[in-house]
């Protein structure tokens, strides 16, 4: 289905998933949608390995036409080269996505269910981790994007670092920014490598940003936010932090990001005992925070001698090669549109 | 006899009606691991897991993690999705070696 | 005596449910196609599927065909595949000389040897879909001794003709092609099978085209849907009148042989060998729809 390019297809779409109860989501990279004859009946989109707006007219529910729906789009994920695939559903929804192979990773009441279908999935991925515990008093986690690795990152890094014995940094890896996950993953490698106590780590599909994550079936905006993070939360709680051991985890203050804030909410919230929440106040340069949104700006406006302070040298020294003026030039381009 | 070894990921069949679907990988020194879903796999888990596992040793299949999901498919949709995936896993779909298959294939 | 070919259902190779009921739906040729239903991404899988599939299920006197690619598009593998598997007759699509027949043909010769079949036993059919095809339709069907049909594929006749399917008027745009189709057949004593009819809600139009196929002579249609069987069927149902007549046929034949007479007569009527196949026809097909049985 062309949903961005045929206004009769978009119609279509956005009157099938809201009667469905769901709201039409622009991120998508691929839609598709199953006819009888001429009416649409269902619908199903992904975005990277992720399926979402899933929606079945209410008179074709029964199972065929969501085998049919979910198999398609799950060959188009592996086709695409993906080896794993997610969906994030209502609890009712379960048992069909049970049914075609998917295991559920965790939930949020009655509010959203996050489910995986991998051979090698979140299981292996904990198994993995576990590899890396570290024994310690204070065991401490941070989650970051790094998009790129600023001072900013480099000030928390150290500050999370000092007040514990082992530091666990986990990058996005979801590959939705500027900086793909690799470079991002090797700038903050780089960047704290003389620092003894702290470990890198991916956080493979199982922790997204706020980007990725599909809200349409859920009524409000602020309530999106609050079970993202709680579903976030919990993953990061129930096994992220229960794998490595972890009982602290840091985050950078945002007093200017709304949504932000509701994320350290419903954190604190599900961390409850087991974990304890520290914000750290950010570091400045030039009276204003270093944040990575401020590196792209003036990377896309050359303003190369500026962003010496702004970020380490080995952030620096990637942007003078080959593919960090790729980046740069995308961002330029970007810039302008 | 033809020994497949698993390359790489590979995935056959649909999880439609009848069918059945393999996610197939590599398993560095743990053998064969089944991980199997069906709405009956209290009647016919042990079957379906017997079948795939038969199929895989006449294909000299010695070490794969799979993920499969049944949707009432048949031996034979059981059989073909398992010759399927471990071609398609070790990269042997060009020239199929049809004599191999069919020396335990009857 | 040359079996019934009123249906020959399509049936794409990719769908395991599919595969698995073909046989019930009363078609009397089942063809599994390997080629246009199929996507590239999945000739690979779908090949092992019929393959096993008509390997291990009983398919009773149900005619099984397979649609293959062309040898240069994995045909080449799928002939091996079903020869083995044991399929009773290969479609080559798009045919358009003698020669291409001879090419596929080598290779089932060279399956059967592998295999250790008896040579010859695995059958063609050929499908002309193109005016190519169309033009040397008699060359086609007399290129080898293993084909047992000839079938028409209109939709991308008509692409090439540079025109479309007007069902509504008749079919005009094709008549030529069936005429071509139907005379190759006759001449050279195989079946003459017409091409699918798309539109499965609109059985009036269907059975308006088959009454007109069976007119010019075809043996039958491929059909895409089980619900345009009953209704090809009953167009190739003989009426009460012409099963009676077909009957008296065989009757003064009995008479005759009893009476150890070399001339059969009916009504005064001599009776040679075209009214008694045509009789004979009559009854097998009255037979199939459970209307008449011998020895009543």
């Amino acid at each position: 289905m062309w949903i961005k390019k045929s206004r009769g297809a978009k119609e279509a779409w956005e009157t099938l998933l809201h009667e469905a109860g769901i709201r039409s989501e622009e991120q998508v990279n691929y839609t598709v949608g199953v006819y009888d004859g001429e009416v649409l009946i269902a619908t199903g989109s992904r975005l990277g390995n992720v399926l979402k707006c899933i929606a079945v007219c209410k008179k074709y529910t029964g199972g065929e036409v969501i085998s049919l729906l979910i198999s398609h789009l799950m060959s188009e994920v592996f086709d695409a080269g993906f080896t794993s695939c997610y969906v994030y559903t209502k609890p009712e929804s379960v048992l069909s996505f049970q049914y075609l192979g998917f295991k559920e990773i965790e939930r949020v009441k009655e509010d959203l269910v996050f489910l995986e279908k991998a051979v090698f999935g979140f299981e292996y991925f904990l198994k993995e981790l576990k590899k890396q515990y570290i024994k310690g008093e204070r065991i401490a986690g941070i989650v970051m994007n790094a998009n790129p690795f600023t001072k900013g990152h480099r000030y928390l890094i150290e500050e999370a670092a000092k007040a514990s014995d082992v530091l666990h940094v986990f990058v996005l890896t979801e590959d939705l920014s500027a900086f793909p996950s690799d470079v991002r993953m090797a700038l903050v490698k780089e960047g704290t490598k003389d620092l003894q106590n702290v470990w890198v780590h991916e956080t493979g599909d199982y922790m997204v940003s706020a980007k990725t994550f599909p809200s349409y079936f859920l009524k409000e905006d602020r309530d999106v936010t609050k079970i993202q993070a709680s579903l976030d939360a919990k993953i990061f709680k129930d096994h992220i932090a229960k794998a490595l051991g972890i009982t602290t985890r840091f985050v950078g203050e945002e007093p200017l990001s709304v949504a932000t804030n509701i994320y350290n909410e419903a954190m604190k919230e599900v961390f409850g005992e087991d974990v304890e929440l520290i914000v750290l106040k950010r570091i400045e340069a030039a009276e204003e925070v270093i944040s990575a949104s401020r590196v792209r700006a003036y990377l896309a406006e050359d303003r190369m001698e500026e962003l010496k302070t702004l970020v380490p040298e080995s952030t620096y020294a990637f942007f003078l090669t080959k593919r960090g003026q790729e980046i740069q030039q995308n961002l330029k381009e970007k810039e302008q549109s | 006899m033809e020994k497949f070894t698993i390359l790489k990921q590979a995935v056959a069949g649909t999880v439609e009606s009848s069918d059945l679907q393999i996610i197939i990988d590599r398993n560095e020194g743990g053998g064969i691991d089944i991980d199997l879903n069906s709405s009956v796999i209290n009647q016919y888990g042990r079957r379906i897991k017997e079948v795939i596992m038969n199929t895989l040793q006449h294909l000299g299949v010695e070490e794969a993690k799979l993920l499969v999901t049944d949707k009432g498919a048949l031996d034979c949709t059981i059989i073909a999705r398992t010759i399927a995936v471990v071609h398609r896993a070790a990269e042997k779909t060009e020239e199929i070696n049809w004599e191999a298959l069919e020396e335990w294939n009857v | 005596m040359e079996r019934l070919r009123r249906t020959m259902m399509f049936v794409p190779a990719s769908n395991a449910g599919m595969l698995r009921d073909a046989y019930i739906y009363g078609a009397d040729s089942i063809m599994f196609d390997l080629e246009d239903s199929i996507s590239l991404k999945e000739k690979d899988t779908a090949r092992f599927l019929v393959y096993q599939a008509v390997k291990t299920i009983d398919y009773g006197n149900v005619e099984t065909v397979v649609r293959i690619n062309a040898l240069d598009q994995g045909g080449k593998q799928d002939v091996h595949a079903m020869v083995r598997a044991g399929i009773d007759v290969i479609r080559l699509p798009k045919t358009e000389t003698a020669q291409d027949i001879l090419d596929v043909e080598a290779v089932i010769l060279e399956a059967e040897k592998a295999s250790g079949k008896e040579e010859g036993t695995t059958k063609m059919m050929a499908a002309i879909e193109g005016p190519v095809g169309v033009l040397n339709a008699l060359s086609i069907a007399s290129a080898s001794k293993r084909l047992i049909g000839i079938a028409l594929g209109a939709e991308d006749y008509v692409t090439s003709m540079k025109t479309k399917r007007y069902p509504e008027r008749n079919s005009e745009e094709i008549f030529f092609a069936r005429s071509m189709i139907v005379h190759a057949a006759r001449a050279v004593g195989i079946a003459a099978i017409d091409t699918v009819f798309s539109d499965v809600e609109d059985m009036d139009t269907l059975r308006k085209e088959v009454e007109f196929i069976k007119q010019l002579g075809f043996d039958g249609k491929s059909v895409i849907n089980p619900r345009q069987i009953p209704v090809v069927n009953s167009v190739f149902t003989p009426t009460e009148k012409e099963i009676h007549q077909a009957m008296a046929v065989m009757l003064a034949i009995e008479e005759a042989e009893a009476k150890g007479s070399g001339v059969i007569a009916l009504n005064g009527k001599m009776i040679d060998k075209p009214i008694v196949e045509r009789a004979e026809r009559v009854l097998r097909l009255a037979e199939a729809q459970g209307m008449y049985r011998k020895g009543e």
